[in-house]
């Protein structure tokens, strides 16, 4: 009996997930088709919109991203110089390559924007919701789809985009410097070494994990921002809701399509 | 604009219970209860941002409750709508949500939308607050703004709740004198009005209604 309630536990909250998952898709779905349909109004609104987002999260998330990759490259490299003495200095590269591109990269590019702009999104939207803000713009014939939603989520991903790739670049600058200091090698070296280890296969993982990611939170911050019914003092609970929301997905959804991967490649090898 | 058996609640409150009634069009209604008995909800409902749960609201032999956000719209375009509380957007200035319904529906040039704005604002003289936010602006400030927001894009109907509330008789004077001369230029025909406030009366000729009981009822033209 035990076990059936657990089981039917564990149904329900997957159930409830995936609702969750098909209300956020139908959102992004509306929110392109009300821009689209809405091409004759305020594009220029929108786009003054979206520019702004990029702003907020792309340009002034720069001071705490360089920081963190140019820790994160240093801290590779150095264990990547540990392990040289296994494997000469060449293992620098695709330590490098292997850590930062495809794994380190995305989530904490994902974490640092969940923390910074997807909690001001769910507290902004959740206060316009209380300030009938968003029943202001439908009176005023302006669908708060394409007005509030399309230009942050498109503004929110090509943040994340520009900043991961920003992350990695720099993050490959920190790991110049120790292979430079511990090593002496010299930058046309290292550069060979990096390009050597990167494959198509890293910019597919790059892609995915960083389009994915975005999108979904931006979505989810929308949703949760959305979820707001009368009352300001919501807005804290849905903001924690949307950044345990976001972090989940994540990182499950970055695990996933790393474990696919290998798995593929397991596959393609005759080893499994 | 016509109730069809219709009914409305929030949450467990009944607001509205199998009401059919007909919106007289071409002059002021003044909608009248107690307090919190739904006349925002109704006014809500008539401006199409809220779905009643049962029944039909028409405007134009349309109903409403069937439309979507783009087949509605060019109804909604004759509407102009005033909350009475909140309602603005918090980061723009009070001249830029005054100027939002004109130009994000492009209905004029930026230079036009400005001149407009503008000329309203010093109307009222509380020009000097067109480039503060709301929440740096007095509450009477934001309440007019809310209100000539409504009525900024010359819609044929104005839906307004509570539109005296916090302020002073001299504005409201000014207001209801602005809206009146509107109507002379063909702008707007009708004017319904939700509040509780007696000194409606005082400034518009209005014919009455009351939320009761769950029902409407018209009582009388004064």
């Amino acid at each position: 009996m035990t076990g059936l309630t657990f089981i039917d536990s564990v149904g329900r909250k997957l159930l409830d997930q995936l609702q969750y998952f098909f209300q956020m898709l139908l959102m992004l779905y509306l929110s392109v088709r009300a821009t689209l349909k809405n091409q004759s109004h305020g594009l220029r609104t929108i786009f003054g919109i979206l520019s702004l987002q990029i702003f907020y999260t792309g340009v002034n998330a720069l001071p705490l991203v360089t920081v963190l990759a140019m820790a994160t490259g240093c801290v590779v490299a150095l264990q990547g110089v540990q392990l040289s003495i296994l494997g000469g200095v060449s293992m620098i590269g695709q330590l490098l390559v292997v850590f930062v591109v495809r794994e380190v990269g995305p989530l904490l590019t994902a974490l640092v924007v969940i923390a910074r702009s997807g909690t001001a999104m769910a507290s902004e939207l959740g206060n316009m919701r209380a300030n009938r803000e968003i029943e202001a713009l439908e009176s005023m014939g302006i669908n708060p789809l394409s007005f509030i939603v399309f230009p942050r989520l498109v503004g929110g991903l090509i943040s994340v985009l520009c900043l991961s790739l920003y992350f990695i670049f720099i993050s490959l600058l920190g790991g110049f410097l120790v292979a430079k200091f511990a090593h002496d090698i010299s930058f046309n070296y290292y550069m060979t070494l990096i390009l050597n280890s990167l494959t198509f296969n890293d910019a597919y993982l790059f892609l995915i994990k960083n389009t994915f990611g975005g999108v979904m939170i931006f979505a989810i911050s929308c949703q949760q921002g959305f979820s707001v019914r009368k009352s300001p003092t919501e807005v804290p609970a849905v903001t924690t809701q949307a950044v345990v929301k976001s972090i989940l997905f994540v990182v499950v959804f970055n695990s996933s399509v790393t474990v696919l991967f290998y798995f593929k490649d397991y596959l393609f090898s005759g080893l499994l | 604009m016509e109730f069809k058996n219709l009914s409305f609640s929030v949450a467990d409150q009944k607001i509205l219970e199998d009401v059919t009634f007909t919106f007289s069009l071409g002059r002021w209604v003044w909608i009248s209860s107690e307090g919190g008995v739904g006349k925002s909800s109704l006014l809500q409902i008539m401006a199409g941002l809220k779905l009643s749960q049962k029944g039909s609201y028409s405007v134009n032999s349309k109903n409403v409750e069937e439309l979507s956000f783009e087949e509605f719209l060019p109804l909604r375009l004759q509407m102009g709508y005033s909350f009475d509380l909140g309602g603005l957007i918090h980061n723009r200035s009070l001249i830029e949500n005054l100027k939002l319904p004109l130009n994000y529906h492009k209905k004029k040039t930026r230079a036009e939308a400005d001149l407009i704005a503008m000329d309203l604002l010093r109307q009222f003289d509380i020009q000097k607050y067109k480039d503060h936010k709301p929440s740096d602006a007095p509450g009477s400030v934001r309440k007019l703004v809310v209100l000539l927001r409504s009525l900024i894009h010359l819609p044929q109907i104005l839906l307004w709740d509570d539109p005296t509330m916090g302020l002073q008789d001299e504005t409201c004077q000014k207001l209801f004198s602005l809206v009146k001369k509107l109507q002379e230029q063909g702008a707007v025909t009708s004017v319904f009005i939700a509040s509780q406030d007696q000194k409606i009366l005082k400034h518009a000729d209005c014919e009455k209604v009351q939320l009761s009981g769950y029902h409407l009822e018209r009582l009388s033209a004064t």
